[in-house]
C-alpha cells in the first residue's frame, strides 16, 4: 500500500465507523435529525441571503465592501481553526484502538488519516451549503466568476483552519501530558472554560474575545482570502492579494504538514507525566462522615460516604449537574445587570436546586453501580441500602445550599421575609424529597452504558428519559409553591380569593409537600420493589 | 422451601434468551466443602449459569438450591453466597481499602471485625502498600484481587468465582490457588469457573464441562482422564478438546484428543464407565 493509501483508509474507516455508531444511537440520531431541521431554515435563509448580498455588491463600488469581504473571511477562518480544534481536542485525536493503529502504521499516517476524516466532515457541511449559497450569490451579484472564486476560497479556508485547529489542540494536548500542574488541574481549567463559555454566550460578550484575534490575523495573509473570494466583482480585490492566498495556502499546508507530524509524534509516544492518587486516610473524609456513621445503619453510611468520595475525586462525572445553569444564567444574568433580585430568581433557584437533589445520586441506582452491581445486589438488603442512601447523599448535600441560596435570593428580592420563609420551607422539603422522586424513575429507565463525560474520562449518567420524567415530576410537585410564590399569580390569587398572600403562600408549600412526599414515597416503594427483584437479565 | 441437601444443586435449570437457548436443563449437584471446577468454552453459558445459581439472573425453567434455599428468594441466600463476577466489581474513584469498605458495609458487617479482615486479606495479597491508592492507579492483576477479597470478606459458605486467576500473575495466582485450597479445608465450597484447565486440575474434586448451555461430562478429574485411558498421556486438556470438538468447528477429528473412541453419544455426553 502506497504511503498516500493509509490515511485516505484510516479516515475511510473512521468515518465508517463513526457512522456506524451513530446509527445504532436513537437519541443521537434524533439529535442529528433534531439538528437539521433547526438548522434548515437559517440554511435556506442564509442562500436567500447570499443573493441578496450578492445584488448589493452588484450595485455598489465603494471601497469598504473589500474590506468586509476580508473581515468576513477572516472571522471565518477563526470559526473553523476553533471549532476544528476543539473537536480535534475533544474527539478527534483520540480515536478508538490509538495503540493499536500506531502499532500498525506510522504516526504520520494516523495524524494524516485523522486530519482527513475532519476535513470530509466540514466538507459535507460547508460545502454543500456553502456551494448553494456561492452560486446565490454569484447569481445576485451578476458574476459567475465569482462561483470558482468563493468555492476555492471556501476550500483554501478549510485546508488552512482545520489543519490550524489540529496543531492548536495537540499543542495543548502536548502541555497537558507534560505539565504535572495541568494535569493535576485540568479538570479546573475544564470546569473554568466551561463556565467562561457559557459567561460570554448569557452575556453576548463573543465580540470582545474574537476582536483581539481578529487584530492579530488582519495583518497576515488570512487576509487575502477575502481578495480571493472577490475576484470578478468589482469591489477593488487585490488578484495580487488573491493569488497570494493560494500561494500562502500551499506554504501554510507544507508547513502544517510538518508540525502536525511532529506534534503528534511528541504526543503519541510522549513519557508523559502520571499522577497516582494516594489517599491518606486521615484525609479521606473519614472525619467528617464519622458523625454521619452514628446515625445511619451501616450499609447505608457506606453508600453515602462512597457516593460523596467519588463525587469529589471525580466532580466531571456528576457534570450534568450543570444543566440547569441553562436556565439559571438568564435569571442571574439580569439581576447583575439590573442590580436588582426579582421574584421569580428564588424560585429559579428552588427548582434548579431541587432538580439537583433529585438527579445526582438517585436517578440512576442500579445502573451507576457499574460492574459492582452483581456484588452490590447480593449484599444485605440492597434494596433499601442503595435507596436510601442515594436519596440522602443528595438530599444532604444539595437541600442546605438550595435553601440557603433560595432565602438570600428571596430576602433580596421584594418577597416579604414570611413569604420568604415560605419559600425556604418549600425549598427544604423538595430538594429533601426530589431524590426519592427520581429513585423509582431511575430504576424505570436505567443506563447502564458509559458515556463520555470529557474527552478522557467516561462516565454513567442517568438516562435522558430518566432526566426528562424527573424534571417534569420536579416541575409537576413545585407547581403550587411556583405559582403561589410568583408575584402576579400569587397576587392575583390572594385577591382574587380576598385572603392574605402569607397564605397563599403557605398554601402553595403545603401542597407541594405533600405532593412531594406522595410522589416521592411511591416511587421509593416501586425503586425498593424492582432492586429487590433486579435481575441482571 | 428449605433442602437439607448440598451446597448447591440445580435441576433442569435452563435459560432462553429470545430463541437461543444458553443453558439446557442443567443438573447439578456439588456438596459441601468442594471445589467444582467449572469448565467450557468460551459462550458455553458459564457465566449465564453461575449467574441464575446467584440469583443474579432467572431462570426460564428449572431450579436451584443454595445450602438447601432456593435461588429464587435471593434474601435467603446472600448471606451464605460470595461472588466474584468476570469483571472486577469495583469503582476507580475509590482506593482499594475504600471500595473493601464499601462491601464490607453493605454486607452488614461490624466495624471493627470489618477492618480486620480487610487489613488481613490485603496483606495476604500483597495490597497492603497500594490499599491507600485509587483503584484507577491498580493493574489488572491487582482490580481482580480487591475482587477476590470482597467474594471472601463476608466469609460465605458458598464462593463463586468466575475466572479467578485472570490476569494474575505466577505468585499471586499461587496465593488464589492456596486460598481456595484453605477454603474448602474450612469447609467452604468453592464453584470454580476458568479456562485454565491445570487450575481445575490441581483443586477440582469435580469437573464439569458445559458445551453450548449442555452439561456434556462430569467427574472427578481421575475419572475424566480415565475414561480417555485409550490415548497415552491423556490430560484434562484431552478430555476437554474431546467432549467440545464433537459438535464444534474443529470436530474435523483434528483437534488433539479428537479421537471420537471416548464420546459415544451424539449430544457429545460421555458415557459413565
Amino acid at each position: 500500500m502506497t504511503r498516500a493509501k493509509r490515511p485516505r483508509l484510516i479516515a475511510r474507516t473512521e468515518l465508517r465507523r463513526r457512522w456506524r455508531t451513530m446509527k445504532g444511537n436513537t437519541t443521537q440520531l434524533l439529535a442529528l435529525a433534531f439538528a437539521g431541521v433547526m438548522l434548515l431554515p437559517f440554511s435556506v435563509g442564509g442562500v436567500f441571503g447570499a443573493y441578496l448580498a450578492g445584488g448589493f455588491v452588484a450595485g455598489s463600488e465603494t471601497e469598504p465592501l473589500i474590506e468586509w469581504a476580508r473581515m468576513a473571511f477572516v472571522y471565518g477562518w477563526i470559526f473553523v481553526a476553533g471549532f476544528g480544534g476543539y473537536r480535534a481536542y475533544a474527539v478527534a485525536l483520540r480515536p478508538d484502538n490509538l495503540d493499536g493503529l500506531l502499532t500498525t502504521v506510522s504516526h504520520r499516517d494516523v495524524i494524516g488519516g485523522l486530519v482527513l476524516t475532519e476535513l470530509v466532515l466540514w466538507s459535507a457541511l460547508f460545502l454543500t451549503v456553502g456551494s448553494a449559497a456561492t452560486v446565490a450569490f454569484a447569481v445576485g451579484a451578476g458574476s459567475l466568476l465569482t462561483i470558482p472564486a468563493l468555492l476555492l476560497t471556501l476550500c483554501l479556508l478549510l485546508v488552512t483552519g482545520i489543519p490550524a485547529g489540529f496543531i492548536i489542540a495537540l499543542g495543548v494536548r502536548n502541555a497537558g501530558v507534560r505539565s504535572r500542574l495541568l494535569s493535576r488541574l485540568r479538570t479546573l481549567f475544564l470546569v473554568l472554560l466551561g463556565i467562561g463559555y457559557f459567561a460570554l454566550i448569557f452575556t453576548n460578550a463573543f465580540a470582545s474575545v474574537l476582536e483581539p484575534i481578529y487584530r492579530v490575523l488582519a495583518p497576515t495573509p488570512i487576509d487575502w482570502f477575502g481578495d480571493l473570494a472577490a475576484t470578478g466583482l468589482g469591489i477593488g480585490a487585490s488578484p495580487l492579494r488573491a493569488i497570494g492566498a493560494v500561494g500562502f495556502t500551499g506554504a501554510f499546508v507544507v508547513v502544517a504538514v510538518a508540525s502536525l507530524y511532529r506534534l503528534a509524534e511528541w504526543l503519541w509516544y510522549a513519557d508523559g507525566v502520571h499522577i497516582t492518587y494516594e489517599t491518606e486516610r486521615s484525609d479521606d473524609g473519614s472525619s467528617r462522615l464519622n458523625g454521619l456513621s452514628e446515625v445511619l445503619s451501616q450499609p447505608v453510611f457506606g453508600v453515602v460516604a462512597v457516593d460523596w468520595k467519588r463525587a469529589r475525586r471525580s466532580p466531571i462525572s456528576l457534570s450534568f449537574a450543570l444543566y440547569p445553569l441553562i436556565v439559571l444564567a438568564g435569571p442571574i444574568v439580569t439581576a447583575a445587570q439590573t442590580g436588582e433580585i426579582g421574584t421569580r430568581l428564588p424560585l429559579w433557584i428552588l427548582l434548579s436546586g431541587t432538580w439537583v437533589a433529585g438527579s445526582l445520586f438517585a436517578l440512576n441506582v442500579v445502573g451507576q453501580e457499574g460492574a459492582a452491581l452483581p456484588v452490590t445486589l447480593l449484599s444485605e438488603v440492597p434494596e433499601r441500602s442503595l435507596v436510601i442512601g442515594h436519596v440522602l447523599s443528595g438530599a444532604l448535600l444539595i437541600a442546605p445550599v438550595t435553601v440557603a441560596a433560595t432565602v438570600i435570593a428571596g430576602v433580596l428580592s421584594p418577597h416579604s421575609v414570611p413569604v420568604v420563609a415560605s419559600l425556604g420551607v418549600s425549598a427544604l422539603v423538595l430538594s429533601a424529597v426530589s431524590g426519592a422522586i427520581g429513585t423509582g424513575i431511575g430504576v424505570g429507565f436505567p443506563r447502564f452504558e458509559a458515556v463520555s463525560v470529557s474527552r478522557s474520562r467516561k462516565a454513567i449518567v442517568p438516562s435522558a428519559f430518566a432526566f426528562a420524567i424527573h424534571s417534569v415530576a420536579v416541575l409537576v410537585v413545585a407547581l403550587p409553591t411556583v405559582i403561589a410564590h410568583s408575584g402576579i399569580a400569587g397576587h392575583a390569587l390572594a385577591s382574587v380569593l380576598g385572603v392574605n398572600r402569607l397564605v397563599i403562600g403557605l398554601s402553595g408549600t403545603l401542597v407541594s409537600a405533600v405532593f412531594a412526599c406522595l410522589v416521592g414515597i411511591v416511587s421509593m416503594y416501586v425503586a425498593r420493589d424492582r432492586v429487590r427483584n433486579y435481575r441482571l437479565g | 422451601m428449605t433442602r437439607d441437601t448440598d451446597a448447591i444443586e440445580a435441576r433442569g435449570l435452563t435459560k432462553r434468551f429470545g430463541t437461543e437457548i444458553a443453558v439446557d436443563g442443567l443438573d447439578l449437584t456439588v456438596e459441601h466443602g468442594t471445589v467444582y471446577g467449572f469448565l467450557g468454552p468460551n459462550g458455553a453459558g458459564k457465566t449465564t449459569t453461575m449467574r441464575m445459581l446467584t440469583s443474579l439472573m432467572r431462570p426460564t425453567d428449572g431450579e436451584a438450591w443454595i445450602n438447601g434455599n432456593p435461588v429464587s428468594d435471593r434474601g435467603s441466600i446472600r448471606a451464605s453466597v460470595g461472588y466474584l463476577p468476570e469483571e472486577p466489581p469495583v469503582f476507580d474513584e475509590l482506593t482499594g481499602r475504600e471500595q473493601l469498605e464499601y462491601f464490607g458495609r453493605l454486607r452488614d458487617l461490624p466495624a471493627a471485625e470489618m477492618e480486620t479482615r480487610i487489613t488481613d486479606w490485603l496483606n495476604r495479597f500483597g495490597l497492603t502498600d497500594d490499599a491507600d491508592k485509587r483503584i484507577d492507579d491498580y493493574s489488572k492483576g491487582m482490580r481482580q484481587k480487591i475482587g477476590l477479597i470482597q467474594a471472601l470478606l463476608h466469609e460465605p459458605d458458598v464462593v463463586f468465582l468466575d475466572e479467578p486467576t485472570s490476569g494474575l500473575d505466577p505468585r499471586a495466582a499461587r496465593t488464589v490457588l492456596d486460598v481456595i485450597a484453605e477454603l474448602t479445608d474450612d469447609g467452604h465450597t468453592v464453584f470454580l469457573s476458568t479456562h485454565i484447565l491445570s487450575v481445575v486440575e490441581e483443586l477440582a474434586d469435580v469437573v464439569g464441562v458445559l458445551y453450548e448451555g449442555d452439561l456434556v461430562t462430569e467427574g472427578s478429574p481421575t475419572e475424566l482422564t480415565a475414561r480417555m485411558e485409550a490415548e497415552e498421556g491423556t490430560t484434562l486438556e484431552d478430555v476437554f478438546l474431546s467432549v467440545t470438538a464433537e459438535r464444534g468447528p474443529a470436530a474435523s477429528g483434528s483437534a488433539p484428543g479428537n479421537t471420537g473412541d471416548a464420546t459415544d453419544r451424539q449430544d457429545g455426553r460421555i458415557e459413565n464407565q
